[in-house]
């Protein structure tokens, strides 16, 4: 299974046409601007969160992109559930947005709860889940 | 085809993430032969469908993880010449740049991973002398060698049991595909480079990774 072809498959397909070449659609859909649900204007994934899995894709951003499912969560809360409830094996993508695209080759694919990356605009993050399960920071006592 | 191991004697820490033996030589050779192809095709190690038989760098003796920061700092006014930056449309840049907008452009703070350890050793099956020769000359390994992290003392070549893909305990000593592991079902798995060049994305595949291996 190749990263980028997961990543098109299951995420990029409902942003752009794949080309054929994965790794330059990955970049193109991180890159791209589509259209914000209810506005006129046009967004680049450029805060929030998206978790992608077999046959399914998760978006905080509110974009007005068919096939994805929206969430409300924070990402400490999001990523702290899909990772609950993970089996382990089956391929999860978790990714972080920031103003700054992330680039192509930040983005990985997830297979192990040992070795679980966030991938972010500066690289991909990698925690072991089973001893370091995520917190939520700055939540007020 | 020997089995053997390489080790380097460090003197000062050294700031590596993945470095397995194939990728240092293919690193020497590209120095050396200025093209890609033919530097990988030079590696004197054995080579099974892409995947070399050479393990990470891994830490001897009395080994700790540290970290170390560096800050890359811009003086505005001195070092950024404005042809860099972004022009409007009248051929201007977008911003007036001054001591005022430094901060805009200023430092940088990055964070390194460094091993303090007496020795850096990788196991390997190819032609030992040759993989000597290459690395006679390397004094520095890793990341910011200028700024003398990664000093080698020396190198030293020993015989060993093991061929570079998997330790006596069947757990990966690099990473190896899925599709190439005949060792533990238990090794850790990862979205990893397991040929040269790592950097590149398609190099990428689901692997075994080592328990340690940093990421």
């Amino acid at each position: 299974m190749s990263t980028a072809d997961f990543f098109m498959d299951h995420f990029g397909r409902h942003f752009v046409q794949p080309t054929g070449d994965a790794w330059a659609d990955v970049g193109r859909v991180l890159r791209g601007a589509y259209p914000m649900t209810g506005k006129k204007s046009l967004s680049r994934m450029q805060s929030g969160w998206a978790i992608v899995r077999p046959g399914s894709a998760t978006l905080q951003l509110d974009l007005d992109i068919p096939g994805l499912q929206k969430s409300r969560l924070t990402r400490f809360e999001a990523f702290a559930a899909e990772l609950a409830a993970w089996d382990g094996h089956a391929p999860r993508i978790f990714m972080l947005f920031d103003k700054a695209p992330n680039p192509p080759q930040a983005i990985f694919v997830s297979v192990d709860k040992r070795r679980v990356r966030i991938c972010t605009k500066a690289g991909a993050l990698t925690e072991d889940w089973t001893t370091h399960p995520p917190t939520v920071k700055g939540a007020k006592k | 085809m020997e089995r053997f191991t390489i080790t380097a004697d460090l003197v000062t820490p050294a700031i590596i993430n993945t470095l397995t033996l194939d990728g240092l030589l293919g690193a020497i050779l590209f120095e050396a032969l200025q093209d890609v192809d033919r530097a990988h095709a030079a590696i004197p190690l054995r080579c099974r469908d892409g995947l070399y038989h050479a393990s990470m760098a891994l830490p001897v003796g009395d080994a700790q993880a540290g970290q170390h920061a560096f800050i890359a700092g811009l003086r505005a006014s001195h070092d950024l010449d404005l042809a860099l930056i972004k022009q409007g449309k009248d051929g201007q840049p977008h911003r007036h740049l001054g001591l005022t907008r430094r901060s805009d452009f200023g430092n940088v703070m990055n964070g390194y991973k460094t091993w303090v350890a007496p020795a850096l050793c990788w196991h390997a099956e190819g032609d030992p002398e040759q993989v000597l020769e290459l690395l006679q000359e390397v004094e520095f390994i890793g990341k910011k060698r200028t700024a003398g992290f990664g000093q080698v003392r020396g190198w030293r070549l020993s015989e060993s049991a093991l061929d570079g893909v998997a330790d006596a305990a069947g757990q990966p000593l690099r990473p190896v595909p899925l599709t190439m592991w005949h060792g533990s079902p238990d090794a850790i798995r990862a979205d990893a480079a397991w040929r040269p060049a790592y950097w590149v994305p398609q190099h990428r595949a689901i692997c075994v990774v080592p328990k340690g291996a940093p990421s």
